[in-house]
């Protein structure tokens, strides 16, 4: 993929692999994040429907123009592939396995005349669940201040989710510059696996998250489209550990 | 405020910056903490928009790699006026690492990703997204207070996903750290 190229060359950019720590040393950060947690918060977030024949010609993209959401997610405990000593703490590169629930309702239509993040109620709507799973590569460094259980990271997952909708969507089809011709039918898929990717940037301190997350389901023809679904998100969550 | 306004204003503050930082000249070595920068930007992007001008607002978190060397992950918003009918909204999710020389000056480089939102009107016209790279060079006070001049190019040119963004920019910043 390419943006986890990209994540590899920030993260060999940013880690001398010279420098590689001594796994003695103390890592406060790193015992609490050997265990598993569970994250449940509330944040802003808005998601996007969006079919498209193969040639890109007929396209229709539904969005809920921003919307209060719930946060559920699962974190495995954490795996360090390498750890650079700093100042305060350490800079490690880690994975962990994690999962999320997720719940699509959108009944705003992206079409040629609205704006390109926000849509209209033109009747279209799609609904669906999705449960995703994936290992998830990152970046952490911290504490930001001694002696407190603060730390930024940032990361990528890629992996697999169980995806099911229904929708009653808008198609637009380009006839000529300028001109389009919409077309309305229904879509349906039962559960199907679709390519899962996530991106995170979080700043932690206590058992608190401050997170913005983007997550996307793709890489799935259904009834001759391909189907994917982004959804983009701030918010608060608490970490319960065991 | 308009963005011409606000384009003045921060380069006022850029001036305030400056006399502040200098006032911090004797140098204690930066530390650990959380940063607010303001600043003006000036950006062209020959695929969207042409020329535009604005301000910039920008938190990060510094963290001492050891005394010569730092990392920053940083969430930055421009606010911009294009020559055009467009306005431009471009925010910017990055990691800045820095070498720090004697006297508190440093140069740095940074890896991020953008997401640009063309609005005319109160419509918005486009996103364009994607990773890109930067350079940039500054000097903190032991005061707290920084001045930065940054860089960043490249998109459009392989890095970018998307091919109607061909954007670069510079901005001057002043900041400041609490430690």
């Amino acid at each position: 993929m390419k943006l986890s190229a990209c994540f590899a060359l920030l993260f060999a950019a940013s880690l001398p692999a010279a420098a590689w720590a001594d796994e003695s040393v103390t890592d406060e950060i790193g015992d609490y994040l050997s265990g598993q947690s569970i994250q449940l918060g509330a944040g802003y977030a808005q998601g996007t429907f969006k079919m498209s024949t193969s040639d890109g010609t007929t396209k229709t993209q539904i969005t809920d123009n921003g919307r209060a959401a719930l946060i559920l997610d699962f974190t495995g405990s954490e795996h360090v592939l390498g750890k650079m000593p700093m100042k305060y703490g350490d800079a490690v590169l880690g994975f962990n396995f994690g999962g999320t629930y997720g719940h699509l309702s959108v009944d705003k239509q992206l079409n040629p005349l609205s704006s390109a993040i926000i849509g209209q109620n033109l009747g279209s709507s799609a609904n669906g669940n999705y449960l995703a799973a994936a290992p998830f590569i990152y970046l952490r460094l911290g504490p930001v201040y001694p002696n407190t259980d603060s730390y930024w990271l940032a990361g990528y997952g890629l992996g697999g989710a169980l995806f099911n909708f229904h929708g009653n969507p808008i198609f637009y089809t380009q006839t000529a510059p300028g001109t389009y011709l919409a077309t309305s039918g229904p879509v349906s898929s039962g559960t199907k696996l679709f390519l899962y990717q996530t991106w995170r940037w979080q700043f932690h301190y206590g058992n608190w998250d401050v997170l913005f997350t983007a997550k996307q389901l793709s890489n799935r023809q259904v009834m001759g489209y391909n189907t994917s679904y982004e959804d983009y998100s701030i918010g608060f969550d608490y970490n319960f550990t065991f | 405020m308009g963005n011409r306004a606000m384009a003045s204003c921060t380069l006022r503050l850029c001036a305030l910056g400056v006399l502040l930082a200098w006032a911090g000249l004797a140098q204690a070595a930066p530390q650990n903490g959380f940063g607010l920068y303001l600043g003006a930007i000036h950006s062209n992007d020959s695929a969207l928009y042409g020329t535009s001008r604005g301000g910039d607002v920008r938190a990060d978190m510094q963290l001492m790699v050891n005394e010569q060397w730092s990392l920053s992950p940083y969430l930055d918003m421009s606010f911009e006026n294009s020559d055009t009918i467009y306005s431009v909204v471009n925010g910017i999710a990055g990691l800045q690492a820095r070498r720090w020389f004697d006297g508190g000056t440093f140069v740095g480089a940074q890896y991020f990703f953008h997401d640009l939102l063309l609005r005319n009107g109160g419509t918005v016209q486009s996103s364009s997204y994607g990773p890109a790279f930067g350079l940039a060079a500054g000097w903190e006070g032991e005061s707290h207070w920084s001045v930065m001049v940054e860089w960043n190019a490249l998109e459009g040119q392989g890095f970018s996903w998307s091919s109607a963004n061909d954007r670069s920019d510079v901005r001057v910043l002043v900041g400041y750290h609490w430690y």
